[in-house]
């Protein structure tokens, strides 16, 4: 009998969950919810079905197992009716990999009866031949590497490899197979593709270990650390790189396209798996977010090749986050504590029409005390910033007998944290050439700098240089130094975007996010002019809104020291995760008296960490409430921090609603901490709240499949005084704040390194 | 031989045989009644190499060129790519089987026919017409198009290089890439 392919041992596998539930480590709950999500779910977790059929080999969940994958069969025929498959092919590739696949390990074990088996193989290889063979024939051989031909070329591998007595699988094989290595080898030798880290992150990272672990399977040998041309990219890059995207902050750096998300486990699984570095064990074991399973190459399968890489072995906790640099890309400085995050980007643009891979040369990402200070990402549709004349394109490819015309302004210059010159938003380069290069990066002394005037030169040609470093102090603040110079006067303008809220202050600019942390950014030599516009829409998510603020000034050598001074303005006061009442709300219909009841008579006591479903053998349904007593400290404001993804989150004090509407869309990336109203201070309040789950890998309402996750806790205020005095003499910055006082020399940038 | 699967993988199994038998049975099937049957004799037929299926490649693709229009069907009910959820297609009153079958195979046929034209090398001006049609046509997917550029890059005939040049500004960046190698491996030569 055929072996469930990518599965070495199912015993082994079997045991090691089993052994995981029964001593309660994170990995056994991380598999007890899974499997109860498949079991009382099935039709909500589909993804989940054929592995858990594997492990248990319960009839029930290999009866579940198989009616997914023939629910899957069903679409393939309205599938092709549909621009998806017919012009972004890619997107279908993988999952039709991944659903052969489990139909394999479901042959494996004996689940289906010989003609219908036949059946499914003949009907899953001809849709793989006419679809993905012709898709991987499209993209050109061999310099298309990117998430897109990974995808084709590992479904024609796999698919190929599985039925290697079908002619026509052994011709997919043998053309999917000849591509794997130098789509590998083919990525730049930081392991970062340049598409972005939400691809990186959801589809570039977790094929590689489907590619190695094919490779090695058919060919033998090490296809992970080793080096591959043409560009000698390895996959074990690729997987430190998808670890480095990953902020302190719980979310995945906002590099290029699409901006902050929540990251995926299995490629991180896979490196801890292969690498003997537990930086990749603590990534899982203390900072991922595990009611989160989000999409892996277009399927909700992540949480399975987590469960099935993931070594599992107990290790003592060290310092996740570190600073790190990738001489082509751009570097991290983290603070000892990881608190203190910045991260600045050079990474090259793609010429002319800059899509995933966007225009941000030493643009800058902050973060502090758990909450991102800066803004990138992309606009809602609604957004009418960043549509500049020079940024318009009509396309016509993409869509049957119509054009479709946008603006693909939020990929340039002037939508990133970066330095304009004379206010050419549209900044972009036009032909191919290094843009960047680093001049300098300390780990220790936790600085960087980066020279970008390539993209620059190309347009402005008496440009004598653009640079930027960044400092992280005494692991207290930042210092950020801009020079540009020219051979003639030119306007130039220090651009970035931060979170809302703008408080007062005389010089510089200081915002206070909607977590309590606060960010000055003071020129202390360059000028203080400036503007503040709110761009409504941008980016689509967070607080759904940016500060953009433009410092300006005019002169052949322009030059800006900053410093970036931020502050935690809340501490906790307590923890309130603990014994919260639940009930379900099985109709989506009960009223806050009728809950209320229900609690009362038939409450559930439960942390309030992630839906009731994902702890235990509960019913998987949408809505959800809860309710716990708690004391509000006296004087001074207070505020209740929640799980973040808590969706359609109503909240009730003492019977009485408030309104949480603003924390709405933030609360899917971000714990929401919701002011608690002044008369409750001191007072033992009794908090209700009502929350939809993401119940269903598939919901027609637009849930996801990611619970909530997080921590409850009850804050109170921090005094913080600010920045009390600045400056910058003689080589020395001098800040002072709180009666502390901080030097720091500093030898400014000149234009020859 | 009776399924279509039968037949396709009758074409990927025996076409690198030195089998003139299998070579003439691929050549007939190329004219077969299920588009599935011709992609798979189609690409079986690049696979052999053999400048014999030349004249009817260019038959094929002629006949491709004859298939019903089409127009977008309404999809509802949440097609995700990789979903097992049932959804409903709704066409235009009046949408035959055969134009259902048309839009399943798109340009399937045709990127694979023009790939095999490239791959035997040797060509007949009908052949270079095609291609050069293709290569420029907006209204064909962007498979056949790249296909086409890349088959005129393989046949290397200078007279595409007008064809080749244009197609290197096409928008979509398949079709553009091809074309930009096809002028390069051209233009030496020429």
């Amino acid at each position: 009998m055929q072996k469930p392919f990518y599965i070495d041992d199912i015993e082994a596998l079997r045991k090691k969950l089993t052994d995981a539930e029964r001593n309660e480590t994170l990995m056994g709950r991380v598999w007890s919810s899974v499997r109860r999500r498949a079991r009382n779910a099935p039709h909500q977790f589909p993804w989940f079905t054929p592995f858990v059929a594997l492990i248990t080999n319960d009839p029930r969940d290999i009866e579940n197992a198989k009616n997914a994958v023939r629910g899957y069969l069903a679409t393939l025929d309205p599938q092709t009716f549909g621009m998806g498959l017919q012009f972004h092919f890619w997107c279908f590739a993988f999952p039709h990999a991944r659903w052969t696949l489990y139909f394999q390990w479901l042959a494996a074990i004996g689940a289906w009866d010989p003609k219908e088996e036949q059946q499914i193989r003949e009907e899953l290889i001809t849709f793989q031949y006419v679809n993905f063979f012709m898709g991987m024939r499209t993209k050109p051989e061999p310099e298309c590497v990117d998430n897109q031909t990974m995808s084709l070329c590992f479904s024609n591998a796999l698919i190929g490899h599985l039925f290697s007595k079908s002619a026509i699988a052994q011709r997919m094989k043998e053309d999917g197979m000849r591509r794997l290595p130098s789509l590998i080898g083919g990525m730049p030798t930081s392991g970062y593709s340049g598409e972005g880290s939400a691809y990186m992150d959801g589809v570039v990272g977790p094929s590689i270990p489907f590619l190695v672990e094919l490779l090695e399977r058919t060919t033998g040998g090490d296809w992970f650390s080793k080096s591959l041309p043409p560009h000698g990219g390895n996959a074990e890059s690729v997987c430190r790189m998808i670890a480095r995207e990953w902020m302190p902050n719980g979310l995945l750096l906002p590099w290029d396209h699409y901006g902050y998300s929540i990251p995926t486990h299995s490629c991180v699984a896979y490196a801890a798996r292969r690498m003997n570095d537990p930086f990749y064990s603590e990534l899982l074991e203390r900072h991922a977010n595990w009611s989160a399973a989000e999409n892996i190459g277009w399927g909700y399968d992540d949480l399975v090749w987590t469960l099935i890489w993931w070594p599992g072995i107990a290790h003592q906790s060290i310092s996740a986050f570190t600073s790190w640099s990738e001489p082509e890309i751009g570097a991290a400085l983290v603070s000892d504590d990881a608190q203190l995050y910045a991260m600045q980007m050079w990474d090259e643009s793609e010429p002319l029409y800059p899509g995933r891979a966007q225009v941000n040369p030493n643009a800058l990402v902050l973060s502090a005390y758990g909450s991102p200070l800066t803004m990138d990402g992309v606009p809602s549709q609604d957004c009418t910033a960043f549509k500049f004349d020079d940024t318009w394109r009509e396309v016509g490819y993409m869509d049957l007998g119509e054009k479709r015309k946008f603006n693909f302004g939020s990929g340039c210059g002037g939508a990133h944290s970066v330095i304009l010159v004379d206010q050419w938003e549209g900044m972009r380069a036009f032909s191919k050439y290094q843009q960047a290069e680093q001049l300098e990066f300390s780990a220790t002394e936790k600085t960087v700098a980066a020279d970008v005037t390539p993209i620059y030169r190309e347009k402005f040609d008496d440009m004598r240089c653009v640079r930027r470093r960044t400092r992280l102090c005494q692991e207290r603040f930042w210092l950020i130094e801009d020079l540009a110079c020219f051979d003639r006067e030119h306007q130039v303008t220090a651009r970035f975007f931060l979170r809302p809220r703008q408080i007062e202050t005389a010089q510089g600019i200081t915002i206070e996010t909607a977590e309590g942390v606060r960010l000055t950014l003071l020129p202390l030599l360059g000028s203080d002019s400036k503007t503040v516009t709110p761009i409504q829409g941008y980016p689509d998510r967070l607080d759904g809104e940016s500060l953009q603020v433009d410092f300006t000034q005019r002169g052949a050598e322009c030059r800006w020291l900053w410093l970036a001074w931020p502050e935690a303005t809340r501490k906790i006061h307590e923890d309130v995760s603990e014994h919260w009442q639940t009930a379900p709300d099985l109709q989506n219909n009960l009223s806050f008296e009728q809950a209320s009841q229900q609690i009362a008579t038939a409450g559930i006591d439960i942390p309030l960490t992630m839906p009731p479903y994902l702890q235990r053998d509960l019913p998987v349904v949408r809505r959800w409430w809860f309710q716990r007593t708690m004391t509000v400290p006296a004087g001074g404001a207070s505020w209740l921090r929640l799980p973040k993804d808590m969706l359609n989150l109503r909240f009730w004090i003492n019977g009485e609603e408030l309104d949480i509407s603003p924390h709405q869309l933030r609360m899917k990336l971000l714990e929401p901490e919701i002011a608690l109203p002044q008369k409750c201070s001191g007072k033992t309040i009794e908090v209700t709240l009502c929350c939809d789950t993401g119940y269903s890998q598939y919901a027609l309402d637009g849930n996801s499949s990611n619970g909530f996750y997080g921590k409850s806790a009850l804050l109170v205020e921090q005094p913080v005084s600010g920045i009390e005095q600045a400056e910058y003499r003689n080589g020395v910055v001098t800040v002072r704040s709180s009666g502390k006082q901080w030097n720091v020399t500093h030898t400014l940038m000149e234009e020859s390194r | 031989m009776n399924t279509v699967f039968e037949k396709m993988e009758f074409c990927a199994a025996n076409i690198t045989q030195p089998d003139e038998a299998a070579f003439t049975q691929t050549l007939a099937l190329l004219a077969d009644e299920n588009w599935r049957v011709r992609y798979s004799a189609a690409i079986a037929l690049g696979d052999r190499r053999d400048p014999r299926a030349v004249d009817a490649l260019v038959q094929a693709l002629r006949r491709e060129n004859e298939a019903p229009l089409f127009t977008q069907p309404k999809l509802e009910g949440g097609a995700h790519a990789g979903s097992n959820h049932p959804f409903e297609v709704i066409f235009p009153t009046g949408t035959t089987e055969e134009t259902k079958e048309a839009w399943r195979c798109r340009g399937r046929v045709l990127q694979a026919a023009c790939l095999a034209l490239g791959n035997i090398g040797t060509t007949t001006p009908a052949a270079l017409e095609l291609l050069h049609d293709y290569a420029l046509d907006q209204s064909r997917d962007y498979a056949v198009r790249a296909a086409a550029c890349k088959a005129l890059g393989q046949i290397a005939n200078p007279e595409s290089l007008p064809v080749l040049e244009k197609a290197t500004q096409d928008e979509e960046w398949c079709t553009a890439r091809e074309a930009q190698k096809a002028v390069q491996k051209i233009r030496p030569a020429a």
